[in-house]
């Protein structure tokens, strides 16, 4: 056994299996993909928050909208609704585009540290084979004829 | 002190040689107290109360990750809630929802502050929330100990909104409203957010900018801002805060804070890792246990260990 090539090999199992196993995930997706899907998430998930955000308002100012509603003029009420979410939203998706594209851009350089890592694994491996391939030419030359 | 710095070693070497027992006992014992505790503070639905859920509950935590267990502890609390009414129990599963969208997904690691701060209050030992998390979060852990704040002051409530309840005067509509007039009309949650965030940070900062003494100084000046900020806060808002419980509250929270940061914080207590690899001609079962290391070892401690 090499113990170079067993430690390179360990290295790299251990980013695999435990350290870099969120890197290995982020690196299967294209920048784009990646920021667009964290950008559908936090579509749907702010949209659940305004939604239960205004059922509260809702409910907590039930008795004035119960005597109100008739004759209120809805159109600039769903237009501040719609201006307010929209604020919202690209707030936090402004959020989720920095946090990703820093998540991104981190495993992208851990895994070019893992490519390097299996290059030179793969070096070892070629020179460990080539020496092993000397060694038994030089048996079958010593062996008698 | 080396008596301290011994036993701090036995336990970690006692910690990596049976890593694979000692977390789960550990989560085990975290996920009981936390669970016993929400019971007897806020056990309000009755086929909860039972010690044999709890068990049962706390096995299963000793299995998941943490967030797992914080889950399962807000779940039950949730559950709680609707021991009161149905009305309250959808306002704190809403409440719990809006945290977890709003703030608690950008910083998940933290989670476990948002369970643990109902009780950290009770015991009049809330400074220990912010300065924890500034000495092991980072700077956006301000925003978890909002959230610790907002799950302590919606919880502190519940007692109250249950009398309410039992009297049976009012509606669905003016529980759920009552309910949240004493979570947002609430000046002590004002305060105690904006000092909860300013500790945290300047907790982090203080631990982060110094090399010499950075987790003993940034304790002290986490507390000393501490109390300063909430006497401040009590004389302006006219809180009629006891000081006595804010001095000496802070005073325990920074010496728990001593104790966990000179056991947990500053110590590398990773667990060991078990993985399997293959090559062509053997297949390779590995546990790599990690060596004893101090990282950000205070250099008093190492003077005082090279005197010896």
């Amino acid at each position: 056994m090499n113990n170079k090539r067993l430690k390179k090999m360990m290295d790299l199992a251990m980013f695999e299996e435990l350290y870099g196993k969120e890197d290995i995930q982020i690196s299967r997706y294209f920048f784009a993909d990646y920021l667009v899907l964290g950008l559908l998430q936090n579509f749907v998930l702010i949209t659940i928050a305004y939604i239960i955000i205004l059922g509260l308002i809702i409910i907590y100012n039930f008795d004035y909208f119960a005597m109100n509603f008739a004759d209120m003029n809805l159109k600039p009420v769903i237009m501040y609704i719609i201006i307010v979410y929209a604020a919202i939203l690209a707030f936090y998706s402004l959020i989720v585009i920095i946090i990703r594209t820093m998540k991104y851009n981190r495993a992208v350089s851990k895994m070019s540290m893992y490519d390097h890592k299996l290059k030179s694994l793969d070096q070892i491996s070629a020179g460990g084979e080539s020496v092993s391939a000397e060694k038994e030419g030089n048996k079958k030359d010593e062996s008698p004829a | 002190m080396n008596l301290l710095l011994e036993y701090r070693e036995k336990l970690i070497k006692l910690f990596n040689e049976y890593d694979l027992f000692v977390v789960p006992v550990l989560k085990f014992a975290l996920a009981f107290v936390l669970f016993y505790l929400t019971n007897s503070y806020y056990g309000y639905l009755e086929a909860l109360n039972s010690i044999f859920i709890i068990f049962i509950l706390a096995i299963v935590c000793a299995m998941i990750p943490l967030s797992g267990t914080v889950v399962v502890g807000i779940a039950l609390l949730i559950l709680n809630c609707f021991g009161i009414s149905f009305e309250i129990g959808l306002l704190a599963f809403c409440l719990y929802i809006l945290l977890l969208i709003l703030i608690l997904r950008f910083v998940s690691e933290d989670s476990l502050a948002v369970l643990i701060s109902p009780f950290a209050f009770s015991f009049n030992i809330p400074g220990v929330i912010p300065i924890s998390l500034g000495l092991a979060g980072s700077a956006a852990s301000a925003l978890t100990s909002v959230c610790a704040v907002v799950a302590f002051s919606f919880t502190r409530n519940l007692p109250e909104i249950k009398e309410l309840v039992d009297l049976g005067d009012l509606s669905s509509l003016e529980i759920i409203k009552q309910a949240m007039d004493m979570l947002f009309s609430n000046a002590e949650m004002i305060i105690s957010i904006i000092v909860f965030a300013a500790v945290t940070m300047a907790v982090h900062s203080t631990r982060k900018l110094l090399s010499t003494y950075g987790w003993s100084t940034a304790i002290l000046v986490g507390s000393v801002l501490y109390i300063f900020l909430m006497i401040i806060g009590n004389i302006f808002l006219e809180l009629n805060m006891s000081y006595v419980v804010i001095i000496f509250g802070t005073l325990c929270s920074a010496a728990i804070s001593f104790v966990i940061s000179f056991f947990l914080f500053n110590v590398n207590y990773e667990e060991s890792r078990y993985i399997q690899f293959e090559d062509d001609d053997y297949y390779y079962y590995v546990k790599a246990i990690p060596k004893t290391k101090i990282t950000d070892a205070e250099p008093a401690h190492e003077e005082q260990s090279a005197e010896v």
